[in-house]
């Protein structure tokens, strides 16, 4: 409320951590992160608008970014449970990004399925897969992301196949792959006459730095699967 | 508005482009290809508004489709969509970072 009580006070942090939300929900990344700053200079010791600037930063890939704002919130509140969690979660990907991401070679996906799918998910910047069949049900998932497999899969694969339909009228040929920049991140799929390979990526991910892996894990997979 | 597509138009590889309405109604079109326009006009914005209504997402979002023939991008905002097909083996980075100058260019147009 502010001063005479009568009305909300536009600032109140609620208001901010909300219209934060929205600008996220709307892929208003930027103006997010900064609105999230005001709330955090206007609200010094409150904890949530850390948390939620520091998600942002992770989900963008700014770990750096991520890494600084949950250890200006360990020092408002050590105990605090869910920056705990952040910062377990970016140490834990850090270690995977210097020990493992950079030993393993990138032809060496894996002679089984879960192998490719998991080694697969150690490249930096990809956050799942999923393979879906021809109508869209699921394969396989393998996702960093608390989302629902199956309907995920099964709604990715309908655009996938609606533009593949739509390929005749467009006289674009034989339809390789389709790549999606969505607000919140981005989607590649490659597809088969009964296969498609979903990958979900971070937003900031770089589609050339990932292609030449994810083309040849999903060939791995066709020929894994025995599928056309 | 023509002019804003020009630029793209005049890029390597590029063989056409498309300022489509969320309708699906051709507001302008520079270059030319063997394509029904109108139909072309249709599917693009059916195809946006497939991804908008599955996935619950309003605006502003790209789609890239890669396929042996022909590459298409498209670029849906708000109010209107930008469709450029170009050949298979363009620049695809380069091709984007036009895009995203020429959609600034018309939504301030607009």
């Amino acid at each position: 409320m502010n001063e005479k009580g009568l009305r909300p006070d536009i600032n109140s942090l609620d208001v901010l951590i909300s219209l934060a939300d929205l600008y996220v929900e709307n892929g208003l990344i930027d103006e997010a992160k900064d609105l999230l700053k005001t709330a955090i200079e206007e609200n010094k010791e409150e904890i949530k608008p850390y948390s939620m600037l520091s998600k942002i930063y992770i989900n963008q890939g700014e770990e750096k970014e991520a890494a600084e704002v949950l250890k200006s919130a360990m020092k408002i509140n050590p105990e605090d449970k869910e920056i705990n969690k952040l910062l377990k979660s970016l140490k834990l990907e850090k270690d995977v990004d210097t020990k493992e991401k950079k030993k393993k070679p990138r032809s060496e996906l894996g002679d089984s399925l879960d192998e490719v799918l998991n080694n697969l998910l150690q490249v930096k910047g990809i956050i799942g897969v999923l393979i879906v069949d021809d109508i869209g049900a699921l394969i396989e998932a393998k996702l960093e992301l608390p989302l629902e497999k199956e309907s995920t899969g099964a709604i990715i694969s309908s655009i996938f196949d609606k533009i593949r339909f739509s390929s005749p009228d467009l006289k674009l040929g034989n339809i390789n792959r389709v790549f999606f920049e969505l607000p919140g991140g981005n989607i590649m799929v490659l597809g088969s006459k009964s296969l498609r390979f979903i990958v979900l990526t971070a937003k900031n991910i770089l589609i050339g730095e990932v292609d030449n892996i994810l083309t040849e894990a999903f060939h791995k997979t066709v020929e894994l699967l025995g599928v056309e | 508005m023509k002019k804003i597509m020009e630029g793209i138009g005049s890029m390597d590889g590029v063989l056409s482009c498309y300022l489509v309405d969320r309708e699906g109604e051709i507001v302008e079109q520079i270059g030319s290809d063997k394509l029904d326009t109108s139909l072309a006009a249709a599917v693009i914005a059916a195809i946006t508004k497939e991804l908008s209504t599955q996935m619950g997402i309003e605006d502003k979002f790209s789609i890239i489709v890669m396929a042996n023939e022909k590459n298409l991008f498209i670029v849906t905002q708000q109010n209107f969509i930008l469709a450029v097909f170009t050949d298979s083996n363009v620049d695809t980075g380069k091709i984007r970072f036009e895009l995203r100058g020429c959609v600034k260019a018309i939504s301030e147009e607009l």
